[in-house]
């Protein structure tokens, strides 16, 4: 409800913002429509409460409504009598100038009328009836563009303008009459009401692809500047009792200046029991945000919301990746499908939806937002749920990426290889091989490390015990170190108890159980994770120069 | 793929195999059964020339161990040659040089042969 607005002094960096939303310094009210946009989290949902806020406190100035989808699915039948409801309420609520009016959910649309005793406010039962009958016997369309129409109605019965504020609007395409997406572009059923010039509109969502406004100004939300961000940042702490020197503020620049993500990674701080704001400390935090904490939340509730459902989650997530690593890729949904060998009516369904939701711009190339946040948590959530890796292998990885020296982010290479094919470990193990040769490790480490490879893909292949029949090589270089990392589905891998011993004095060579204590023998490290069904063995080597080779 | 063969040589009493590729389980059976020809024939003495073989894995490496053990109890002696320095590394490493008789030639092993049969 708009009544969750932020305390005035504590709503900062957005005068501009909100004096343009109020007509200022023309000073005499909302010439035209607004499509305001901008990524997640960074404060339009704030900035409409705090125009309500305003608004609703001006009683000579115009009347505001405020209303937000919720959902990517909604009936329209349902739709349309939350939208009747809502402004009946807020109007009555604004008229008496009752809050507590304006957030009463639970109070049913007759009572509320009853409380709607102004004779200025009587039309507002007309307006009710009017609606109930085309309700009871209108098709959606109607419906809906009855429901939209209110403001409109009510403006010209008033003699006072309305302002609506439609958050997440995006969301309004998902309208549905008896089934999902039996509605397309419903988005269009409120062009009328978004022309009425009695009613300016506010029409606010993560980007403007895709959303059909009608003529409107285009205002972007950015990050907040540095001194906000950080004057954000050291009042968030403070309530949590953590301490901000005035150093970090350069930190700022890696929460984009994100209302959200600085509130959230402030909340961090509290919950991991750091008093002070350090370097260190906040690298620490930040990664666990991305990972695992509120903004990991938020970011993966959108994601879901927005891809389909949980059967949708991977492929959604290969191309996000796919789409960050790349920088960009071709738009041409052949050309896109062929590169992530996946089938066309997953692929436009996945990339309507993060389109739709902000998290990815579709033009002549399709590229991903550009919020450094949500790349390092779309990141994570790669790691964790399709590459089944640890919470803290992820941590690190995403300090090592966005906090680490420019130039040293990890080379990752991924090779997948079926399992019935005889010697198809030898493709993995000579790839790995020119890795290393390429990453500059000498040829005698890199003949190792390729037999302690092929034996890895072996042991995959061999007991994994799995119907998918595929081995998932991945060969990462950083920190002057190479790690491979051998992967099936099924949990007989990688048992590294069954190394062979050296035999002993006289005793007859053993014939089997050679395969582990060659990859050990031949790497600098080795570790057996589990995640579910999956097993992984991760293979380190230390890359020794050609001079060190030879030492 | 097939990335192995084997060929062979008869020198005197003593046959010479010269196995070439990838020694992963169906290569050393191959160069098994190879071997099991030659003791058939025989031919009890038995060259290994190990220089074609690029990459080996750890089955391929027991299936040896078992022809060096099958050799073995015919009398007969297998010699390895023309290792490579990571293969000798890697037999080292699993302590089964001593299993192994290793030469660095052919010449060496045929010598070695050639003066234990006198």
């Amino acid at each position: 409800m708009p009544f969750s607005y932020i305390p005035k002094d504590q709503f900062k960096g957005r005068e501009e913002e909100l004096g343009f939303l109020k007509g200022l310094p023309g000073g005499s009210g909302i010439a035209g429509n607004v499509l305001l946009t901008g990524p997640r989290g960074i404060g339009k949902t704030a900035l409409l409460h705090q125009l309500y806020r305003d608004l609703f406190k001006d009683p000579a100035g115009p009347i505001p409504f405020y209303y937000r989808f919720q959902s990517p699915s909604l009936k329209g039948s349902t739709f349309a009598k939350d939208f009747f409801a809502r402004f009946v309420r807020q109007t009555v609520a604004c008229y008496r100038h009752d809050e507590s009016l304006a957030m009463n959910l639970m109070l049913p649309l007759q009572k509320l009328l009853y409380k709607a005793t102004d004779p200025k406010l009587a039309f507002l039962h007309e307006l009710a009836e009017d609606f109930e009958e085309q309700a009871r016997e209108g098709d959606i369309h109607s419906v809906i563009r009855a429901a939209l129409a209110t403001p409109a109605a009510a403006a010209a019965r008033l003699g006072r303008r309305f302002v609506v504020m439609l958050d997440d609007f995006h969301l309004a395409d998902g309208l549905y009459e008896d089934q999902q997406a039996d509605t397309p572009f419903a988005s269009s059923l409120f062009m009328d009401s978004i022309d009425a010039t009695s009613c300016p509109h506010i029409i606010a969502c993560p980007s403007a692809d895709g959303v059909s406004a009608g003529p409107a100004s285009n205002l972007v939300l950015h990050g907040l500047a540095e001194d906000s961000a950080f004057s954000l940042f050291k009042d968030e702490c403070s309530k949590l009792g953590v301490s901000v020197p005035g150093e970090v503020v350069e930190l700022m620049k890696y929460t984009g200046g994100s209302p959200r993500y600085i509130r959230n990674i402030a909340g961090a701080f509290h919950r991991m029991r750091r008093g002070v704001v350090t370097p260190e400390n906040f690298r620490e935090c930040y990664a666990h945000e991305v990972a695992e904490g509120d903004t990991a939340y938020a970011i993966n509730s959108a994601f879901m919301s927005h891809t389909g459902g949980r059967l949708m989650i991977r492929p959604a997530l290969e191309l996000m990746i796919r789409i960050l690593e790349m920088q960009g890729m071709p738009s041409e949904p052949q050309k896109l499908c062929r590169a992530l060998a996946m089938p066309v009516e997953t692929l436009e369904t996945v990339l309507d939806g993060l389109v739709k939701a902000g998290f990815v711009r579709a033009g002549a190339a399709v590229s991903i937002a550009d919020d450094t946040v949500l790349h390092d948590a779309m990141r994570a959530r790669y790691m964790l749920e399709v590459e089944g890796r640890a919470s803290e292998i992820v941590r690190e990885d995403i300090i090592l990426r966005r906090f680490g020296p420019e130039g040293e982010a990890p080379v990752r290479f991924e090779v997948v290889i079926p399992s019935d094919v005889p010697e198809a470990e030898l493709v993995a193990a000579k790839a790995v091989r020119q890795m290393a040769e390429n990453a500059k490790m000498g040829p005698d480490e890199a003949d190792r490390l390729q037999l302690a490879v092929i034996e890895a893909c072996i042991n995959a292949m061999e007991h994994s015990g799995s119907h998918e029949k595929k081995v998932f090589l991945t060969c990462t270089v950083k920190d002057g170190r190479l790690e491979v990392s051998v992967e099936s589905q099924g949990g007989k891998s990688f048992e590294l108890d069954s190394s062979a011993d050296k035999p002993e004095d006289g005793a007859p060579p053993r014939m089997r159980g050679y395969g582990l204590k060659l990859i050990s023998g031949y790497t600098d490290g080795l570790k057996v994770e589990r995640a579910g069904s999956r097993a992984r063995l991760v293979l380190l080597k230390n890359i020794k120069s050609v001079k060190e080779d030879h030492d | 793929m097939n990335t192995f063969n084997v060929e062979s040589k008869i020198f005197g009493s003593v046959a010479i195999l010269y196995p070439k590729g990838y020694l992963n389980n169906l290569a050393a059976e191959g160069l098994e059964k190879e071997c099991d020809s030659c003791i058939s024939k025989g031919i009890k003495n038995v060259v290994l020339n190990l220089n074609g073989i690029e990459l080996i894995n750890s089955i391929g490496i027991s299936i040896l161990l078992g022809v060096i053990e099958k050799v073995k109890g015919t009398d007969g002696t297998l010699c390895f040659t023309n290792l490579s320095k990571l293969h000798s590394e890697t037999f080292d490493m699993l302590g089964l040089t001593k299993y192994m008789k290793v030469y660095a030639s052919e010449e060496e092993a045929l010598a070695h042969l050639q003066g234990a049969l006198g």
